[in-house]
């Protein structure tokens, strides 16, 4: 057990928790929504630190970053536990259980970077899971990982509060966000969670200067109307400009909801559609490999600047961050 | 993992080629084996609304040691008065079949002082076998092993006698798809769903900071996975909702709340200042009626102690009315048929 960065003490030996904005209030041997903190002695806890559930070796475009080193790999790993409960969720059977649930191996940061370089990642991700429930390892190991040149990226629920998310951005290259709707109903009743902190977490990220984009799961009936898809992009735009990526990404049935069948790929193709025409320029389609949605385009000239399959880079006509064919800068880190 | 085990994974990671993949679950694969229980056909709760409450100033001294010959009495007294039996014997019988495999849920979450005494399991796990239940087929169980060493009990999982073992332990687990029940979405315990016929629910009468109380129907969070997404609008009616659920009600067979000390205020976890010895226990069919009879123990005790009530501190225990009104039994203690022993 490691001691939690981010915690208030309360009388009666209870805890608040400062790290993501659900706040939990937690007495002496209870746990906060995540499960993965809890509270000694009035003292809180992480329990994950050191204890990943789940690591692989990922081709960036999975997380899905597509302006950020495109092509590489990135050792990605993942602790028990999540701070919200998406009814859709893809790895419910980790992010969903206590830690004590599921097997687990002991990692320290210093061992993660060292498989990182030895296994010849240049790129750690946190992921799968929320990495906001294991702030202290993420940190840990991004802050290692800078040290010895491996750079770090969060792919994240952003449901975080804005002193930790501010201190991680110094130790991270790069940041997913998962914008789960456009509302807070569907953040309340689909996610348990709140959409307003999710916002403020991609101003910061804008604020900081961080590399970031957005992906958004479509789901049939629930979040994806043309208002609210039209909405969505109108606010990207008007508050985190028209370069940052957003990801319309196609939903399977899983886990709680099972009743709605995968996302028609003309509702993503809509999307995209009434994003563009928003103003955001590099708008792709997800979950749907060999659609031409899966390209990154030059808003210059028009030309294929990335294709991609799947999560494989098939062409790169990016040079030094601009077009090759007309000389346009391309937003991103390449 | 052991720590030689562990090791040589890592060893194995540093050489591995650039592709490399784990993703680990506990739950699933049997390594060690158990008799697989059937599920009874459903016995609803509902109606059966007496409680019984025996005390005894003797049952616990001033270091918090139990007296065994008392509590075995109290037990079985009690069990006598819930049946209408005049002999423990007749009376385990009528609650429990030599065929059933029991499972006694404990709640063990605050370690040896606040967690049900082992001489009152002990007698219980008598009656149980007064009722020709072999000691194999009785469970002592709680979400983990680590919870129930704490709590002064030793983990048995094969060989002769009572088991004792966690949710966690290797084979075991819970199911690998959530039930639902109302808005709980949770994979059980596999002990609950798999391993038993009878379900015991032994709780501790207790404060809690989230549902006000802590007693029988919120012992049953212990049987999910995930307990930590109900604790929203004090547990409520999430609390309602699990023991709702097919699972719980066709199983419980009866609930021996452990009063012998009672934690009135700054529960969950135990704090002497406001644990009372109280020396009793509580027993009945119905866990609604054993949480509204510990539940006002636990209020009249507050306002004698100049504590303000539970819903003055904004943690009123709603999920007994809740599961009341889902008809798992009685909460209102003037339509209770209360024994007093
Ligand atoms: S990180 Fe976990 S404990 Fe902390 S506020 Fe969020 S859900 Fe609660």
């Amino acid at each position: 057990m490691k001691k939690a960065r981010y915690f208030k003490k309360l009388p009666e030996k209870k805890v608040e928790c400062t790290l993501c904005p659900r706040g939990c209030k937690v007495a002496d041997l209870e746990r906060g929504y995540c499960g993965c903190r809890e509270n000694h002695n009035g003292t809180y806890y992480t329990l994950v630190y050191s204890r990943a559930c789940a690591v692989h070796i990922d081709p960036i475009e999975k997380k899905p970053l597509f302006h950020f080193r495109p092509g590489t790999r990135a050792l990605s790993f993942a602790t028990a536990g999540c701070n919200i409960e998406c009814k859709f969720c893809q790895n419910w059977n980790i992010s969903q259980f206590r830690p004590e649930q599921i097997k687990a191996l002991y990692i320290t940061p210093r061992k993660m970077v060292e498989i990182a370089k030895i296994n010849n990642t240049p790129i750690i991700a946190y992921t799968y899971t929320e990495p906001v429930i294991f702030y202290e390892y993420m940190y840990d190991t991004a802050a290692r990982g800078k040290e010895e040149g491996i750079e770090s990226v969060m792919i994240s629920n952003g449901y975080i509060k804005r002193e930790p998310m501010r201190a991680l951005t110094k130790v991270l290259s790069a940041v997913k966000i998962d914008l789960k709707a456009f509302t807070e109903k569907f953040y309340r009743d689909v996610c348990h969670g709140e959409l307003k902190p999710v916002l403020d977490t991609l101003l910061l990220l804008k604020e900081v200067g961080i590399w970031y984009e957005i992906v958004v799961l479509l789901i049939p009936t629930l979040n994806d109307s043309e208002k609210e898809i039209d909405a969505m992009s109108k606010w990207i735009k008007k508050n985190l400009g028209a370069d940052v990526p957003v990801h319309f990404s196609r939903f399977f049935p899983t886990y709680k909801m099972t009743n709605l069948p995968p996302t028609p790929v003309a509702t993503l193709e809509r999307a995209r559609k009434i994003a563009m025409s928003n103003g955001l320029h590099f708008v792709y389609v997800g979950n749907v490999p060999g659609h031409p949605g899966e390209n990154t385009y030059c808003p210059g000239c028009g030309k294929v600047l990335i294709r991609r399959i799947g999560f494989k880079v098939l062409e790169n006509n990016i040079k030094r961050g601009k077009c090759k064919f007309c000389g346009r800068k391309i937003p991103g880190r390449w | 993992m052991g720590k030689a085990s562990r090791r040589e994974f890592i060893k194995k990671l540093l050489a591995l080629p650039p592709l490399l993949g784990i993703g680990i679950k506990r739950r699933g694969a049997n390594t060690f084996s158990f008799p697989i229980a059937q599920t009874p056909p459903s016995t609803p709760t509902a109606g059966k609304s007496r409680v019984v409450l025996v005390k005894n100033a003797r049952v616990i001294d001033g270091r918090n040691r139990v007296n065994r010959t008392v509590i075995s009495k109290m037990v079985n007294q009690a069990v006598m008065n819930l049946t209408g039996k005049s002999d423990p014997k007749s009376a385990w019988e009528m609650l429990f079949s030599p065929a059933d495999i029991v499972g006694i849920k404990l709640s063990c979450l605050a370690g040896r002082p606040l967690s049900p005494k082992p001489e009152l399991v002990s007698a219980i796990v008598s009656g149980l076998t007064l009722a020709g239940i072999p000691e194999e087929n009785i469970i002592l169980w709680e979400r983990t092993s680590r919870e129930l060493r704490r709590a002064g009990f030793t983990i048995r999982k094969s060989g002769k006698g009572v088991r004792c073992y966690g949710t966690d332990e290797e084979g075991v687990g819970y199911e690998d798809a959530p039930r639902f029940s109302g808005e709980v979405g949770s994979c059980f315990s596999r002990i609950l769903t798999e391993r038993i016929t009878a379900l015991i629910n032994l709780p501790i009468v207790k404060d809690h900071d989230l549902a006000g109380v802590s007693i029988a129907l919120k012992n049953m969070f212990g049987a999910i996975h995930n307990p930590n997404k109900y604790h929203d609008n004090n547990c409520d009616p999430y609390i309602a909702d699990l023991n709702n659920h097919y699972v719980i009600r066709s199983k419980l067979k009866l609930v021996v709340a452990d009063a012998l000390i009672i934690q009135y205020h700054g529960g969950p976890s135990y704090k002497p200042p406001w644990a009372w010895r109280y020396g009793g226990i509580i027993v009945s069919k119905n866990p609604v009626a054993v949480d509204a009879l510990g539940a006002d123990l636990i209020e009249k005790k507050r306002k004698k102690e100049g504590l303000p009530s539970l819903a003055d501190e904004g943690r009123p225990p709603k999920h007994i009315k809740t599961a009341a009104s889902y008809g798992l039994g009685e909460a209102r203690l003037d339509r209770l048929e209360i024994i007093r022993g």
